[in-house]
This record gives C-alpha cells, sequence and structure tokens, in this order.
C-alpha cells in the first residue's frame, strides 16, 4: 500500500468514525429533546385538570 | 547403568530442549510479573498475560499444541485461545464494561462524543507510519488500533487481522495504558495554555433514568445498522450497559461486571501471553510494534486535546481543554489524568464528571474504529 493510499484510508476512517459519532450526537439531542417535550405537555395537561 | 539412566533422564527434561530465545523469554516473562506486582501496572492483566508467556516458553509442555495423531488431544491453552481466536472474550470483557460504566455524562454533555472521535487520530497517524514502513494493511490496521488505548479492542482487532502480531499488540497495549499517567500530562501542558486549563466548568445537568435505559438501544440500533461489524463489541458493551440501567436484573449486572469479567480476564491473559512463544516475539517487529503503539498513543491524546480546545473556543471558554484527553479509551485512568492536571492549574477545578463522557465516547469511537478496520480488511 503506497503512502496515498494509506493516507486515504486514514482519512476515511477518521471520516467514518465522526460521522457515526455525529448521528450519535444528534439522536441524544433529539431523544432528550423530545422528551422535555413530552415531560412538559404531561405538566401542562396536568395543570389544565387542576384548573 | 546409573549414569545412562541420568542422561536419559536430562535428555527428557525441558533443560536439555531449552533455547536462549526462551531464556530471553522467560526472563522478559518474569520481568513483567515483577512490573505487574512490584509498580502495580496494569496488574489484572500484566500478571496472566506474563504467566501465559512464560508457560509456554517452557519447552516440552504442549499447552498450546492443536490437537493430532502424534500431539494427542492438544493443550489446555490451545482450548482457552479459542477464545481469543473466536473473538469471544473481548466482546464478553466489553459486557462487563458496559455493566461498570455510567453513560449520564456523555448523554449530558453529547458533544463529548467529538472529543471520543477526536481522540481515534492516533489510529490513523499510526496506520499512514506502519504501512510506510512495510507492513501489510490488515498488519497495519492491527497495530494503528494500539492508539484507541483499548485494551480488548486491540486484541478483537488483532485476533482477527494479525494473529501472529498478537502478543505484542496486546502487551503493547496495555502497558502504554498503565503509562498514561507518564505519557498524557506533557503532552497536555504543551498543547493548552495555562490559561486554558485554568478552565472550570458548569455542573452537569442531571439525566432521567428513561434517557439512560434508552441510550443503550438507541446506541445499539444505529451503531450496528451504521457499521454491521461492531455489533460484538457495540452490542455487547451496550447489553451490559442495559443490564446496570434497567435495574431489573441485578444478579446480571453483578455477574458481568465481577465474576464474569474476572474470568475473562484470566482465560483472555493467559492466553494472549501464551502466543508470545519465542519465535514469533523474538523479532525486530516487534520492537517497532511497540514505538508504533508509542505514537499511535501520543496522537491520539493529541487528536483529543485539539478537538478540545476546538471546543473551547466554539463555546467561548466553558469547555476546559484538558478533557480532550481523556478521549482515548482507557477507562478510567484517562479521566483521573484530565481531572488531575485540571487542579494542577487550577486547585477549585473539579473535572472528573466531566472526561468521564469523553472517556466512554472513546470506548465508542475505538469500536466503531475497529469495525471500519474490519471492514475494510477483515
Amino acid at each position: 500500500m503506497d503512502l496515498l493510499e494509506s493516507v486515504s484510508v486514514s482519512l476515511f476512517l477518521l471520516a467514518v468514525v465522526f460521522f457515526v459519532l455525529l448521528c450519535l450526537y444528534l439522536s441524544i439531542r433529539l431523544f432528550s429533546f423530545l422528551l422535555k417535550k413530552i415531560q412538559q405537555g404531561k405538566l401542562s395537561s396536568d395543570a389544565n385538570m387542576k384548573i | 547403568m546409573f549414569l545412562n539412566a541420568l542422561r536419559e533422564l536430562w535428555g527428557s527434561s525441558g533443560f536439555a530442549a531449552l533455547t536462549w530465545q526462551q531464556v530471553m523469554m522467560i526472563l522478559m516473562a518474569c520481568f513483567l510479573i515483577y512490573l505487574a506486582i512490584v509498580k502495580k501496572f496494569e496488574p489484572l492483566l500484566l500478571m496472566p498475560i506474563a504467566f501465559g508467556m512464560l508457560l509456554v516458553n517452557l519447552p516440552l509442555t504442549g499447552l498450546m499444541s492443536e490437537p493430532g495423531y502424534v500431539t494427542g488431544p492438544g493443550g489446555l491453552l490451545y482450548y482457552l485461545y479459542q477464545g481469543v481466536k473466536l473473538g469471544i472474550y473481548p466482546s464478553l470483557i466489553f459486557l462487563g464494561i458496559g455493566a461498570m460504566t455510567d453513560f449520564g455524562p456523555l448523554i449530558a454533555r453529547p458533544s463529548s462524543l467529538f472529543l471520543g472521535a477526536g481522540a481515534q487520530f492516533g489510529i490513523c497517524v499510526a496506520f499512514v507510519l506502519a504501512s510506510a514502513l512495510g507492513f501489510q494493511p490488515s498488519d497495519a490496521a492491527s497495530i494503528a488500533i494500539i492508539g484507541g488505548a483499548d485494551g480488548p479492542t486491540a486484541i478483537f482487532i488483532a485476533s482477527r487481522l494479525a494473529p501472529e502480531l498478537l502478543p505484542a499488540i496486546a502487551i503493547a497495549a496495555y502497558s502504554y495504558m498503565a503509562l498514561i499517567p507518564l505519557i498524557q500530562p506533557p503532552i497536555m501542558r504543551l498543547l493548552t495554555t495555562k490559561k486554558e486549563r485554568e478552565t472550570g466548568m458548569e455542573q452537569l445537568r442531571s439525566v432521567s433514568k428513561l434517557e439512560k435505559v434508552c441510550f443503550p438501544v438507541i446506541v445499539t440500533i444505529l451503531c450496528v445498522l451504521l457499521l454491521p461489524s461492531v455489533a460484538p463489541l457495540i452490542g455487547m458493551l451496550m447489553l451490559g450497559n442495559l443490564f446496570r440501567e434497567s435495574g431489573v436484573v441485578e444478579r446480571l449486572s453483578e455477574t458481568a461486571q465481577n465474576s464474569l469479567i474476572n474470568i475473562v480476564t484470566i482465560f483472555l491473559g493467559v492466553t494472549v501471553g501464551a502466543t508470545a512463544n519465542a519465535e514469533t516475539f523474538l523479532r525486530p517487529q516487534t520492537i517497532m510494534i511497540v514505538g508504533l503503539g508509542l505514537f499511535a498513543f501520543i496522537f491520539s491524546t493529541i487528536g483529543g486535546l485539539l478537538l478540545g480546545k476546538v471546543m473551547y473556543w466554539a463555546t467561548k471558554g466553558k469547555i476546559n481543554p484538558l478533557i480532550g484527553s481523556a478521549g482515548v479509551s482507557a477507562v478510567p485512568m484517562a479521566t483521573r489524568v484530565s481531572h488531575i492536571e485540571g487542579q494542577k492549574a487550577n486547585p477549585a477545578n473539579f473535572l472528573l464528571m466531566h472526561a468521564i463522557g469523553p472517556n466512554v465516547a472513546g470506548v465508542i469511537g475505538s469500536a466503531v474504529a475497529a469495525g471500519v478496520l474490519l471492514s475494510l480488511f477483515g
């Protein structure tokens, strides 16, 4: 394997690692956001019920 | 007659069959046992590895012999080694690690994932260097994974891609993991300013149980769908974590993080050590692997720190770049090093909880890197 090839494999490896972890980051953020919204919705419906 | 009997006894003993290379290996094994006991360098793994090395270099034991007509039913360590060869032990170790790990800090600050990704930079540098030095791509990949600072992952990849290099890679990986408190601090001080190291960080938000329970399921689905070859490592890691966080299988969680991981560590250590026989270990390649492993480690630390600096600038000084160096897996040693360096710069700094996020992200990152290498060269 020549230098150019090994450098491209390395960059590809790093790019895939970043991509997978970026997807994980986005899914954690999305999940936390949805959870927060659901909890807020629950709280507001509880408040409505009290009224 | 008495002399003949003595001669026969000597001839059939191990002393007559002992070569100077085996003597060298036995001495090296004794040195590693010394390091494990006296210097406490990763003793949990170094001691079984060293003892396996000692056993296999004593002649005529046949402990690693394959079963055959001449050799008989095969040696004890040959059978135990199948767990390494088939990638069973590293995955079971990951199950235990998952059961021991709290992913809460990572969920509270998911941007830590990028630090874990940045700290895989050393794998790339080591791969290029190993290829330039003439190693085959699969060998170069196995050597490069030392930069992931994750022993089980290094063993998993080496056993699949370069079984003949396994002992050198395992010993290099675990030695550098033990040497993290010596390797990382000078690089951390070199790459960060005093002002950056002094940065205090805000307390992390609390993470709900629902988030912690859903995390391993989401990670497994996402990672395995994106990269099916990571399934043995990520799958087991996340199963262990689900045992822990679900709270309904206390016994399984206890077993995974204590008895199971201890038993597997013994088998893994002894059999990896047993692959280090004189013929395969005493070669110039071994020294090159040890050197490349050091480069991989150094560049992984640099990658994590540089990403830490980027996050420091991006958040206008809210993130201490020192937590970036914890992106190399090596749980929990790398976390402690970040914390200690932070406290040296500012005694009021408490980085322990903040560095756990990048540290566990590093475990996921190195498993993903391993999956990519397996897909490319497996």
